[in-house]
């Protein structure tokens, strides 16, 4: 008796049930972060902020960045195994199209979390601490919160279209044929995306993004927005 | 705590290589695409079987002797049917469909690999 389990597609399989294991821990904390952590921190009394800064915090970025790296990781496995598997000419159909644009958004949001979210907190962590301690604050920890919270929103915005397109690849073929030409689509979606992913890093416009009933509807609109573009340039 | 994550990276790396660059055998023995076989009818079948994986495994099963969660199982498929399938919708005059349904959508974009996803889906097991 052969098990599936241990055929080529039933190895991906186990890659990808740890992916959404891994998936779940990563943005299940973003979402934590942005819906609830964020709103009550602003009405708490600044001790009981403190208190949790030293003691709840450290814990869910924990879980929160080293769950977005075995999600890249197992994410970066899959799509090498199905293109080894099936040809390399998979990245060019509609499945390809899809994850290559759910991968983008996600590979950005992996760099965010351990590139800028996570040294942002580590500060702010040090400063929340050492005032505890009856230190003086660090003088950079405020502009390294404003800088993670915006980071993280940012990652926030990037999950609803990051979700939608890895979905897509699996269950939405797109008109997606030898004909279609990929150049415009990765230039558009460099451009579009490159420019939030700059202000994420660099900037320090909020917009929408300051409010979560704000980040939802305008990763809605953004899914839509990307969805349409992939869609029409495909068949420019 | 830095040999920790160095050991962590070194554990990482070694993951993606492992099982990503292997040379993994084909997912489905109805293939019939060896390593280093080039000859036009294999190129075509594998060329069939890229389609394949990216285009139809969104309802019907990566291996397409099994029936899909979405669509039926397609192996075998004769060039009319995958012709009345991807370009006009409906089926072959007579044909008796395993899981008849208007759920599938129509591929004109499709047309030029046609062929080469029949030699993929007539492959010797």
């Amino acid at each position: 008796m052969s098990l599936s389990i241990f055929q080529t597609l039933g190895v991906y399989y186990l890659f990808k049930w740890m992916h959404f294991i891994f998936g779940i821990i990563w943005i299940g904390h973003l979402y934590y972060f942005n819906f609830t952590q964020m709103p009550s921190f602003a009405e708490m009394d600044g001790a009981t902020k403190s208190n949790n800064i030293q003691k709840l915090v450290p814990r869910a970025l924990w879980w929160f960045r080293w769950g977005a790296m075995f999600t890249f990781v197992t994410g970066l496995v899959m799509l090498l195994m199905w293109g080894n598997m099936n040809g390399h000419g998979v990245y060019k159909t509609s499945w390809g199209i899809n994850i290559l644009t759910g991968s983008a958004l996600a590979t950005l949001m992996f760099l965010n979390v351990w590139l800028v979210i996570w040294p942002a907190q580590k500060i702010v962590i040090a400063s929340t601490t050492a005032v505890a301690q009856g230190q003086p604050a660090l003088p950079e920890a405020a502009a390294a919160g404003a800088r993670a919270m915006l980071a993280s929103r940012t990652n926030t915005l990037f999950s609803i279209p990051m979700l939608f397109f890895m979905g897509a690849a699996s269950h939405l073929p797109l008109q997606v044929g030898p004909e279609s030409n990929f150049g415009l689509l990765f230039l558009v979606l460099a451009v579009v995306l490159g420019a939030i992913e700059w202000n994420a890093v660099k900037g320090s416009k909020l917009g929408p993004l300051a409010s979560v009933k704000g980040v939802i509807h305008a990763g809605l609109g953004l899914a839509v927005a990307l969805y349409l573009l992939v869609e029409v340039l495909v068949r420019v | 705590m830095f040999d920790r994550r160095f050991l962590m990276f070194k554990m990482i790396v070694a993951t993606v290589g492992l099982f990503s660059g292997c040379r993994c055998s084909p997912s489905t023995p109805a293939t019939g695409v060896t390593a280093g076989a080039e000859d036009p009818k294999s190129a075509l079948i594998k060329r069939g079987k890229t389609v394949y994986a990216g285009n139809c495994i969104a309802c019907h099963n990566p291996d397409p002797k099994l029936a899909g969660s979405v669509g039926p199982d397609v192996y075998g498929s004769s060039l009319e049917l995958l012709r009345a399938r991807l370009l006009k919708g409906g089926y072959p005059e007579g044909y008796q469909p395993k899981r008849p349904g208007a759920g599938m959508p129509l591929f004109p974009h499709l047309e030029p690999e046609i062929e080469a996803l029949h030699a993929f889906l007539n492959a010797a097991p």
